[in-house]
């Protein structure tokens, strides 16, 4: 600028940055024109100028302001757009009302949430918008009295009648609004379809309800516990059957002091419940009052159980009654079957008896009857052996058998048995294990169950026993009594006989039940063959179709894998016929105090060839034994005599020889002897035939393994 | 030796033809010795009701007294006593009874049975019984 003016250069409105005099930096607008003095020369310049420093700053704030109301501008549209986007995108719709309460605006939201045309609702006071729906009236309520206080509220349910008739649930809320005066303006707020939730809420509790019914009106009490352990649900029942304190049961209580609380009243029968496997049959529990309850716990698939009890105190008894009268039933069965038997048999015994007595010089006759006598009294004797293996108290001697070795010589027994058209097949491939079992009585199962076969069929039936060895699993024990699972031979004999309906099937093993003509059966071979199999720790199972025929399956438990003892391997192998000669120079003691029955004995014994000495009873036999100089080779004696029994005279007898074989003899087969080593205590039971005796001792006699 | 039978002769008793229907062969058998040692030799036996009806159908006339048990299979004493009543109103009947119940054998005297015996019975009350029987039809 000083160029300027040294040049004499007019300037205007030239920005002149300077320096105040104070230091602030300023700015001046200056105009300028050279001045000339009186010779034309150049003499200065003349000039004005202006400090714009606060002009030019306050058009600088002008524009900054310009900005950012631009700006703020801008962010107020993006906020519009967002609040619109939310309003649009929202399934709630928003309202305003005018101090009248008059609906002066609503979203278009109502329209795709309610179905409702938004402009419909436009310009109607709220109380308007609602009249179609009988119970509005009652819950505008709420909304009301907010508007009385000029008060928010919040979710106030109203039902709502489309004007197309639709009912509809909706939750409003509203807040008032007021001018920059706090003038009450109106009220906005918002809208939602609640329709769903309240139906589903209503459905919920219609089904609450339901169930709440049920579990209160069921006689079986009900417990529920979360996987927690911790009870959630509990019926008044299980409450009154497993007689808490009140107050006891709660939601929330865990399992473990329930537990206790009947551990500590003694109510579980051994193990708790929570002690017991999963899957554990219904345990029964005892109730103070008497009561037995059955206590079934079944998870829950996301953990925890439901309890469920069952008051089956009358079950048990009336169980108990019928298996009282069934028993009742079977004993008059019993004793009935037995006067008859026993009656018919006296009949002839006697009668025979007094025939030969009145004709006694006549020995032809005198013979015949005594045959006849002998023949009834020998069955007379076979139907008390029956009648014994039903009671389970006839005297067995099991030994280790191979059902496969034993089968094939049980075939020639049965073999005139089934008759001349009846096709018998044996199947004994599938058998290697070893069973124990009386070999006399397993022949006795295979006899009674063949002759019933036979009877059961018509010519030209089939008969087929077959023996292999199955493994059972743990779950046969459900429908067997008392049979777990385990390794067993199952023997099962079947027909293509008349088969049986169920009330035959159901009496079946009941002695004396017969279904044969009288004096075919005597109703106690099938009771037998159940008493013998339970005997041996086996049990049966019967199939059958009337008319297509049965199927006897035994299930006999395998002996751990052992070999068998020698003596079972003779005998198994050696028929009776192949017997070795009698040891003739064997001395026997024969102790029996009923002298009717010891001569006859000690004659029969003498006629095999045998040395006999007779003893009175047990004290008798020990002293004669004492003095005899030569060896004893058995003792036979009866188990109950005065003075001593067999059984302590055969134990003094032994401690000087060791080596002592002894018979012994009962008419009473509960009193065995107990814990006696065969063979050295055989057993003969009373009455027994002469051949029966004879085999006996010399089986005993006979070294073992030779 | 033949025991001693006073109302009877031997050529009567010899005539008699006796049926005996039993089940239980023991019984049959003694019965029959029974008879046989009275004397009687023509004895028919029949294990059970409903074979000693066909033979009694076959047969008219031919049987002179019957012998049943009561207690049988199929056609039992009664029923045989009631069918053989039909043909034969007077033909002697013994009804042999063992564990029978009351109404059994008041339902036999009602059909007209001749006689009973109860099991068990000695030969001396059968020989007794049927000669009684078997002299009240001769009269």
């Amino acid at each position: 600028m000083n160029e300027l003016i040294r040049q004499g250069v007019a300037f205007r409105d030239l920005l002149f940055p300077t320096l105040h005099r104070d230091g602030r930096r300023v700015m001046l607008l200056l105009s300028g024109q050279p001045k000339y003095d009186a010779q034309g020369r150049l003499a200065g310049d003349i000039g004005s100028g202006t400090d714009i420093t606060a002009h030019l700053r306050s058009q600088s704030e002008l524009h900054q302001a310009n900005n950012q109301l631009i700006a703020l501008t801008r962010l107020l549209k993006e906020n519009e757009a967002r609040f619109r986007d939310f309003a649009e995108v929202s399934s709630d719709w928003t309202w305003e009302t005018d101090r009248e309460g008059r609906i002066t605006h609503i979203s278009d939201s109502l329209e795709r949430s309610a179905n409702i045309e938004a402009k419909a609702f436009v310009g109607l006071c709220s109380g308007q918008a609602l009249r179609h729906h009988p119970e509005a009236e009652l819950c505008v309520a709420p909304i009301m009295a907010a508007r009385k206080a000029l008060q928010p509220y919040h979710d106030v349910t109203l039902p709502l009648r489309t004007p197309t008739g639709e009912d509809l649930h909706v939750a409003v809320s509203g807040r008032p609004f007021f001018d920059e005066e706090g003038t009450f303006q109106g009220y906005r707020g918002t809208g939602r379809n609640i329709t769903e939730l309240v139906l589903n809420r209503q459905a919920l509790a219609r089904e609450t309800a339901l169930l709440n019914a049920i579990l209160d009106n069921l006689g079986k009490g009900v417990a529920v516990y979360d996987a927690g352990q911790r009870l959630r649900v509990w019926n008044p029942s299980s409450q009154q059957l497993l007689e808490f304190p009140p107050g006891f049961l709660r939601i929330g209580r865990p399992w473990a002091d329930v537990s206790q609380f009947h551990a500590g009243r003694g109510d579980f029968p051994d193990r708790a419940p929570s002690d017991l496997p999963e899957g554990a049959p219904p345990s029964q529990w005892n109730m103070p009052n008497g009561r037995i309850v059955q206590h079934r716990r079944n998870p829950m698939p996301e953990g925890g159980f439901v309890d469920t009890f069952t008051d089956v105190s009358q079950l048990i008894s009336k169980e108990i009654q019928l298996r009282q009268a069934q028993k009742m039933e079977a004993i008059g069965h019993l004793t009935g079957g037995v006067a008859h038997e026993f009656n018919n048999l006296l009949t002839v015994i006697g009668g025979f008896a007094r025939r030969a007595e009145r004709r006694i010089d006549d020995r032809a006759l005198v013979a015949e009857s005594l045959s006849e006598v002998v023949h009834a009294a020998d069955r007379a004797a076979e139907l008390t052996q029956q009648m014994l293996v039903f009671a389970r108290k006839q005297a067995t001697t099991p030994e280790l058998l191979r059902l496969a070795d034993v089968l094939p010589g049980l075939a020639r027994l049965l073999g005139p048995l089934p008759g001349e058209t009846t096709e018998l097949t044996i199947d004994a491939s599938g058998s290697r294990g070893l069973v124990r079992v009386d070999r006399g009585q397993l022949t006795q199962i295979l006899l009674n169950l063949a002759v019933n076969a036979r009877d059961a069929m018509g010519p030209g039936g089939r008969l087929g026993i077959v023996t292999e060895d199955v493994r059972l699993p743990p779950g046969f024990a459900a429908s067997h009594l008392g049979q777990g699972g385990g390794d067993y031979c199952r023997l099962t004999v079947s027909d293509s006989g008349s088969g049986m309906d169920e009330t035959v099937r159901k009496h079946l093993f009941e002695p004396f039940y017969t279904t044969k003509e009288q004096g075919k059966g005597t109703g106690l071979g099938l009771a037998a063959v159940y008493g013998i199999v339970e005997q041996s720790g086996g049990t049966i199972d019967v199939a059958s179709t009337p008319g297509e025929g049965s199927a006897f399956t035994l299930y006999f438990p395998l002996a751990p894998a052992e070999a068998p003892a020698a003596t079972d391997a003779a005998t198994a192998a050696t028929p009776e016929s192949e017997l070795p000669l009698p040891a003739t120079t064997a001395t026997i003691l024969l102790a029996e105090d009923e002298a009717a029955v010891r001569r006859p004995l000690a004659s029969d014994l003498r006629a095999f060839g045998f040395s006999v000495i007779e003893a009175a009873d047990g004290r008798h036999a020990v002293g004669l034994a004492q003095a005899y100089s030569g060896t004893i080779d058995l003792l036979l004696t009866d188990l109950a005599m005065p003075r001593m029994s067999g059984e302590e005279a055969a134990s003094t007898l032994r401690q000087g020889q060791p080596s002592l074989k002894v018979v012994y003899m009962t008419g009473d087969a509960t009193c065995l002897p107990n814990g006696e080593p065969r063979p050295a205590g055989a057993v003969l039971r009373k009455p027994f035939t002469d051949v029966e005796l004879r085999k006996t001792v010399q089986q005993v006699l006979t070294p073992t393994g030779s | 030796m033949r025991p001693q039978i006073q109302s009877l002769r031997a050529d009567e008793l010899e005539k008699a033809r006796i049926l005996i229907v039993e089940d239980q062969p023991g019984a049959m058998k003694l019965v029959q010795s029974l008879l046989r040692d009275m004397g009687i030799t023509q004895i028919f036996s029949a294990g059970d009701g409903q074979v000693a009806l066909a033979f009694l159908d076959e047969c008219e006339g031919f049987i002179d007294a019957v012998i049943s048990d009561l207690h049988m299979p199929k056609v039992n004493g009664l029923d045989l006593l009631r069918q053989e009543r039909t043909v034969y109103p007077r033909m002697p009947f013994l009804m042999i009874t063992g564990r029978d119940t009351a109404d059994a054998v008041k339902a036999a005297r009602d059909s007209g049975v001749t006689a009973f015996l109860a099991k068990p019975f000695s030969p001396a009350q059968l020989e007794t019984k049927i000669e009684a029987m078997l002299r009240r039809a001769s009269v």
